[in-house]
């Protein structure tokens, strides 16, 4: 039996493993440094918990750890419907200017992507007219390489950027979904971290430690005050 | 080079809980949605009966009424007394508001006066208030209490010791109730007895002058004789 594992590579398929590689590690490193920034963004967001339930854990009032997680779920949501109540709202006006659009032209199939009227960068009522767009489905932009195909230039370019006049209530609609769903999901992932908070908080707080303590080590009295009536 | 690795290998660990992070992001904005539709259904409904958007919870109660405690336990606030100074220490008296039925409703003694007054000091010159005064209770008409009526011993007036009298007629002593048998003991001058000039007492008799029966006598009929 004649096996042939070994491949043979040229000086250039070389280059472009390393490359590649490359690349792939790049590309972790970022999405690890992004992972971290929302690590510590959800950490900070979280010490918001601690200042919704501190008054009641340190006077004493929640004694448990299930009373805590009761009750900072409770104050939890309460926070995420303060702080999502106005992205809702930019939400709910985007959805209802794309009604209004609807049933003025009384057209049900709008497409929210139309970027032309048929003419090259002119007209056009979707958001897509504020977009570039290349021609994917162009079969010379791709070549084969090793039984794949894979891109080989940049497609040809269907549209540039421009305003259209019809397209003013998708613009709207498209504004304030992005920025409405943006902040709503910042609330959320604050929400969320909140309640791992409080989960660590209902385990940390009610925490009992015997790490430091000796059985024979006589237990410390409290100090008494000193009596001015005796003799210094 | 090791941070970079440390960055790398957390990039691989990211890449497979980001699924599960995506999901858990996705069902607490399912969650917050379904809590905002239901709690903007529940603030309604409190709107109508005059409630908070969010009603305190029983923690934040109990926190909020030990709170109070402490403040009223530290900071104890002295109950305001209704200032009434009639004595010209303070000056007149300013009430800030007048309501004619505080006048006309007569305050009863539990019940302190309706409103703080001020002196006029305080108000014009923001001097510092007069020392309090004891509140004064309103005058009010109280039915005394029945007591046992104790007679008042009367004390005789000084009656002037006469000298024993021998006669016993009680006109004489009318008629001369200065005279020589009825003089006072401490009386030593003597009093003066009108009589009609050119008259002595041997000559002139008081019963001559009485007319006590028939108003003034006027006559003439004796004139020529004396």
């Amino acid at each position: 039996m004649n096996f042939n594992l070994l491949i043979k590579l040229t000086e250039n398929d070389k280059r472009v493993i390393i490359a590649l590689l490359f690349a792939i590690i790049l590309l972790f490193v970022i999405i690890g440094l992004l992972g971290s920034l929302i690590v510590r963004t959800m950490r900070w967001q979280g010490k918001k918990c601690d200042t919704l339930v501190s008054d009641v854990v340190t006077n004493h009032i929640v004694k448990t750890p299930h009373q805590l997680r009761k009750y900072a779920a409770k104050k939890n949501i309460r926070h995420f419907l303060k702080q999502a109540w106005i992205p809702i709202i930019i939400i709910l006006v985007g959805v209802a200017t794309l009604l209004i659009r609807n049933a003025i032209t009384k057209d049900w199939s709008y497409d929210l992507l139309n970027y032309n009227n048929g003419t090259k960068n002119e007209g056009g009522t979707g958001f897509g007219t504020l977009l570039w767009i290349w021609d994917f489905t162009d079969s010379d932009s791709y070549t084969k390489i090793w039984g794949l195909t894979l891109l080989a230039k940049w497609p040809p370019l269907l549209n540039e950027p421009h305003f259209s006049v019809d397209a003013i209530w998708c613009y709207v609609y498209i504004v304030c979904m992005v920025v409405g769903g943006t902040w709503y999901f910042i609330a959320a992932q604050a929400y969320l971290a909140r309640t791992i908070r409080a989960i660590k908080l209902s385990k940390k707080v009610f925490e009992k430690s015997l790490d430091n303590f000796d059985q024979n080590t006589p237990p410390q009295q409290p100090q008494q005050p000193n009596n001015p009536a005796q003799p210094m | 080079m090791v941070d970079l690795l440390k960055a790398f290998g957390r990039g691989i660990l990211y890449i497979l809980c980001f699924p599960f992070f995506l999901v858990a992001l996705a069902i607490f904005a399912v969650i917050g949605l379904l809590a905002f539709i239901f709690q903007l259904i529940k603030s309604i409904f409190y709107f109508f009966t005059g409630q908070k958007f969010f009603p305190e919870l029983p923690e934040d109660k109990e926190l909020r009424l030990m709170k109070e405690a402490e403040e009223a336990k530290n900071n104890p606030q002295p109950q305001p007394q209704p200032q009434v100074n009639n004595q010209g220490q303070g000056g007149l008296l300013y009430e800030e508001t007048y309501d004619e039925d505080d006048f006309l409703e007569e305050p009863t003694p539990e019940t302190p006066l309706p409103r703080q007054q001020t002196t006029i000091e305080e108000v014009v010159f923001e001097e510092e208030p007069a020392p309090e005064v004891a509140p004064i209770q309103a005058p009010v008409e109280e039915t005394p209490a029945p007591q046992p009526q104790v007679q008042e011993e009367v004390k005789p007036e000084p009656v002037k010791e006469l000298i024993p009298d021998d006669h016993e007629d009680p006109l004489d002593d009318f008629l001369d109730p200065f005279g020589e048998d009825n003089k006072p003991v401490e009386e030593e001058e003597e009093l003066e007895v009108y009589r009609p000039k050119g008259t002595t007492d041997d000559t002139y008799s008081i019963d001559e002058d009485d007319d006590t029966d028939s108003g003034v006598n006027i006559n003439f009929d004796d004139w020529g004789k004396r």
